[in-house]
């Protein structure tokens, strides 16, 4: 049974909501595309009331946001939240987590002039990763990155992908993250391989998707699993040029679930796909 | 001579069936994509979250389509708004249940997202007052 809507803003422009729960604690992250501010608003009793809890993310301040701050991203679980946004500005992710359902909260950097894509936050346990596509020297080098925090304390930096400018994939611009048992990571994001993520119909080229996982919290990791190519030729196979915006879930501890955007032109004329991992890594 | 040769054979066949046998053990099996969404359906991300009720693992899936009813999204009379979609899921991706509208019929709706806690699960999206 759903409940009745419930509005949270009743003007200005709002894009870009992320929502998270954990217990009776809802959390939702948007844009106000109007001041460039990354909102967050919190209910502790099961979505009935909200309030703005005023956090805001050292490096994203409306200085930062003349062109836009976007892509927010919230991740919830137990009493620890974590979350990340991206200026437009300066191409600088900002995160932050929390141990006390946002009450407080530590900023830091994901990565400075070198973002081009929307950062993404899971959260499970006491751990909270995050993952996003980098891009740096107009992308002469580009990839995946991952960085997971536990218990109160921030991992190094993990590298899923490196990509350059003679590599089969140039870059990226979506990433999407998941967690799994203790140590378990998953990540899937969109690799394009012409420069500037174009699409190409001779020869066939566009923006695969690509899985990668690892069972140390990104210290090592399996080999890549391509989901989706972009480069068919069948009808089918033409309408899947672009395949971006992945989101992912562990279902289990041996089962993974993609969902992802998969289209020709338009991106909404195409479809969403599905697919699921079974095994283990 | 030809035992030992025999021998050997069998043991390298027997060693390259217990690599096989550990790989396939160790690796990861995808199923096929499968359509996840009506025609036109998109989403932009957050669009996955897992409970477990029981024994049973669901997945609950949202998204965007701007063709409901087969028919293009737009703000003339005619036209439907555009919809914000929820779909349960099994651990296996397969439907369960059918596909729900969480916004207004009469409202466009768009970059959707999804969470869940217990028995609760949360959707959010903007309402748009206008297509473009």
């Amino acid at each position: 049974m759903w409940s009745a809507i419930k509005s949270l803003t009743t003007s200005g422009e709002i894009d870009d909501p992320s929502v998270a729960a954990s217990g009776s604690y809802v959390y939702i992250a948007y844009t106000n595309s109007l001041t460039g501010a990354l909102k967050l608003q919190i209910s502790s009793d099961f979505g009935a009331h909200f309030h703005d809890s005023g956090l805001s993310m050292t490096a994203i301040t409306t200085s930062t946001c003349t062109n836009y701050c976007a892509y927010p991203s919230v991740a919830a679980a137990a009493s620890n939240v974590g979350m990340a946004g991206l200026s437009g500005d300066t191409f600088t992710v900002s995160a932050w987590t929390s141990i006390n359902h946002a009450a407080s909260k530590a900023d830091f950097t994901l990565t400075s002039g070198d973002a081009v894509g929307n950062p993404r936050v899971a959260a499970l346990g006491n751990r909270i990763a995050f993952a996003l596509p980098t891009c740096g020297g107009g992308c002469a080098t580009a990839g995946i990155k991952a960085k997971v925090w536990q218990g109160g304390t921030l991992g190094p930096d993990r590298t899923a992908a490196s990509y350059t400018t003679s590599s089969t994939y140039k870059r990226s611009y979506t990433a999407d993250v998941g967690l799994s048992g203790t140590t378990g990571l998953g990540l899937a994001w969109n690799a394009c391989r012409k420069a500037g993520c174009a699409t190409d119909e001779s020869p066939a080229a566009g923006s695969d998707m690509v899985w990668r996982e690892s069972t140390d919290d990104g210290l090592s990791w399996k080999s890549p699993f391509t989901l989706q190519t972009s480069t068919g030729t069948t009808a089918t196979g033409k309408q899947r040029r672009v395949n971006a915006y992945a989101s992912i879930v562990f279902a289990s501890a041996t089962k993974r679930v993609v969902v992802f955007d998969a289209y020709n032109g338009p991106f909404n004329q195409g479809s969403v796909l599905l697919r699921v991992g079974s095994g283990a890594p | 001579m030809r035992r030992r040769i025999s021998t050997g054979t069998t043991a390298a066949a027997m060693g390259l069936v217990l690599l096989i046998s550990a790989q396939a053990a160790a690796a990861v099996t995808w199923g096929a994509a499968k359509s996840a969404s009506a025609p036109h359906g998109f989403n932009t991300g957050r669009a996955l979250a897992t409970t477990k009720q029981g024994s049973t693992t669901y997945v609950h899936q949202v998204y965007v389509n701007n063709y409901p009813g087969a028919h293009p999204a737009g703000d003339n009379p005619g036209n439907p708004r555009e919809a914000v979609m929820y779909q349960r899921r099994t651990a296996a991706g397969a439907a369960s249940g059918a596909a729900v509208r969480v916004n207004k019929s009469t409202e466009h709706g768009n970059g959707s997202s999804v969470a869940v806690a217990g028995s609760h699960v949360y959707v959010a999206w903007t309402h748009l007052a206008k297509y473009f």
